[in-house]
């Protein structure tokens, strides 16, 4: 069996500095960066289908600036055999699409029975890529998935609104988009990694049109809903104002 | 300037047992672009065998097509879904398609973007007209940040976040009716077994006048027991937590705050160490007044609360706790 998981690099930045001329976050050179944390789920399905099975082989790529090879390596230490980096810019915008795009350029003739990725990632939020490439492949998909197994049947549970699960059965190939609670993902043993460090990570380019169906026009800190009251003062002093505040509304 | 009249699509699932809630927010969305640029709406609903399409529905000046799915299809398959809808899509050729940010939304769109060539967008929570274009925004970042996107192709395929379209619309004027039962069937790879629904006894979150929310900022499992200590000084109150809390398995299932969780009303929402992704703010913005405690100042949750805090919460907490114990 083969399976593919796509992964994307996440910059380690709580606060960012908006580059406003070029519609974007700036990442300050020297930022380090950790893997999207629903594509270490899916990495973690991956292994764990691999742990219970002969002949599996996990291939995992990232489309990104060739900057991404640790998390690739870390990937490897998880479990997976095979890291491919497409390459493309830094600090140019590409939409899902156009990711979704190069993944299928690079997953087309290598024939994979399963296609894992995280349900979105952290950074921008589209929940889209995975089901892009699925329409890419002409493979059907799932999105949302919070469990899986494969001792007879594939059959897995997708997460729906309000706590409700659908069981299903599905026939391979299929891409699944993996959603956090499916699995705790493992930790690299040191050894793992040392072992995943030696191994080589293959960069592909492909002829690289750009091809966004949208652009960004502008970005800016998330509007407010509501007017927040800030306390100010000391510790104490904002409990006591807390304090005030509840009680005032009767709930103490 | 002069905008022709723009064709909007809504494309929607009728939830069995469920409120419309859902698709309400997509005639609300509708409702904020018709307020900026002339338009003429149709929305495709979809249901299961046996659904009946409720009358308060038709009320809205939109035209309905009811799609009830026959036996053996199920919205888990998006390819039948997709052979559905795309021959309607490509009769009605809409400048913008708008479905959920949903589980069946997030299933479709993309799908339906790709297949028919459109822009595709998603978790938009709010729409601006520029020069006659559809400006689309939406969160970034666990929602700490915003982007304003145009589209690049003639067709835009959105999903809508839950909670940002709420106004509540009137028309009572109602659109045209077709209710159709398609006959179409596909080997299909995906086959529905059994759908699972949470155990609807517990109710906890329901009944609480006060909930205090803990998201992944407490750091330590150890430390939900002073969360714990914190929600009993308020009366009628409950513990409750932000996903990757349920996820790592601290706190049960039904104490869930959030879109694949419970959607709360309470009196107060007090969330301590939870950064507010949008789907959080799903389920808890409708509360009637909210207080966040958090120690990073740029934390989404502060874009929806009343009260802010910003503090190491249990710096925090200690410092409350230790105030009614001296008093």
């Amino acid at each position: 069996m083969k399976i593919l998981v796509c992964i994307k690099q996440i910059p380690e930045l709580n606060v960012f500095n908006i580059n406003h001329s070029q519609k974007r976050l700036n990442i300050p050179i020297g930022t380090k960066f950790r893997m999207n944390r629903f594509d270490e789920h899916a990495i973690e399905a991956a292994v764990a289908i691999k742990e219970q099975t002969t002949d599996c082989q996990i291939d995992v790529v990232s489309v990104a600036p060739p900057s991404v090879e640790s998390i690739l390596k870390r990937a490897m230490g998880m479990g997976a055999d095979n890291a491919f980096i497409v390459s493309i810019e830094p600090e140019t915008y590409y939409s899902p699409a156009h990711i979704a795009g190069q993944l299928a350029k690079f997953a087309q003739e290598r024939c994979y029975d399963l296609i894992f990725t995280g349900i979105m990632s952290e950074d921008e939020m589209n929940a889209q890529t995975g089901q892009m490439l699925a329409a890419h492949l002409h493979m059907p998909s799932v999105t949302g998935v919070v469990a899986m197994d494969m001792t007879n049947k594939l059959s897995i549970e997708r997460e729906r609104e309000g706590g409700i699960r659908e069981k299903l059965i599905a026939k391979m190939p299929i891409l699944l988009t993996i959603q956090a609670g499916i699995n705790c993902p493992r930790y690299p043993s040191l050894s793992a990694l040392l072992r995943a460090k030696k191994k080589k990570v293959q960069i592909i380019e492909y002829e690289n049109q750009l091809d966004n169906d949208q652009s960004i026009i502008q970005i800016s800190p998330a509007q407010k809903m509501r007017k927040g009251l800030i306390l100010s003062g000391s510790t104490s002093e904002k409990a006591r104002q807390f304090i005030d505040i509840v009680t005032r509304k009767g709930v103490i | 300037m002069v905008c022709q009249s723009k064709k909007m699509m809504i494309i929607a699932e009728m939830m069995q047992s469920r409120s419309n809630a859902n698709i309400l927010e997509l005639f609300a969305c509708i409702e904020s672009i018709r307020k900026q640029i002339p338009i003429s709406t149709q929305a495709v609903l979809l249901s299961q065998n046996n659904t009946n399409l409720p009358d308060y529905l038709t009320h809205y000046n939109i035209d309905i097509t009811h799609i009830e799915l026959p036996d053996h299809a199920h919205t888990a398959d998006p390819e039948y879904i997709i052979k559905i809808l795309m021959p309607r899509v490509k009769t009605f050729s809409p400048d913008l398609i708008l479905s959920n940010h949903s589980s069946f939304g997030l299933s479709i769109v993309p799908l339906l973007g790709f297949g028919y060539g459109a822009s595709c967008i998603t978790g938009v929570k709010e729409i601006s007209i520029s020069d006659g274009n559809l400006i689309y925004s939406r969160l970034i970042w666990n929602g700490k940040y915003e982007t304003q996107v145009s589209a690049e192709k003639k067709t835009t395929a959105i999903t809508v976040l839950t909670g940002f379209f709420t106004d509540n619309i009137h028309y009572n004027k109602k659109g045209k009716l077709i209710h159709l039962k398609p006959t179409e069937r596909l080997e299909g790879s995906i086959e529905l077994k059994d759908i699972k629904k949470p155990d609807k006894s517990d109710c906890t979150l329901d009944h609480a006048d006060v909930i205090v929310a803990a998201g992944r900022g407490i750091g330590d499992i150890e430390n939900l027991d002073r969360m714990k200590k914190f929600s009993k000084i308020f009366q009628r109150s409950s513990i409750g937590g932000s996903r990757p809390l349920i996820d790592l398995g601290w706190l049960p299932y039904p104490l869930q705050v959030g879109v694949t969780g419970k959607t709360v009303r309470p009196k107060i929402y007090i969330a301590c160490g939870i950064s507010g992704s949008s789907q959080h703010i799903a389920g808890m913005s409708g509360a009637e007044y909210i207080i966040a405690i958090n120690i990073d100042p740029q934390a989404a949750i502060f874009n929806v609360a009343d009260l802010c805090i910003v503090e190491d919460m249990f710096t925090f907490i200690d410092a409350v706790l230790k105030i009614i114990r001296d008093t």
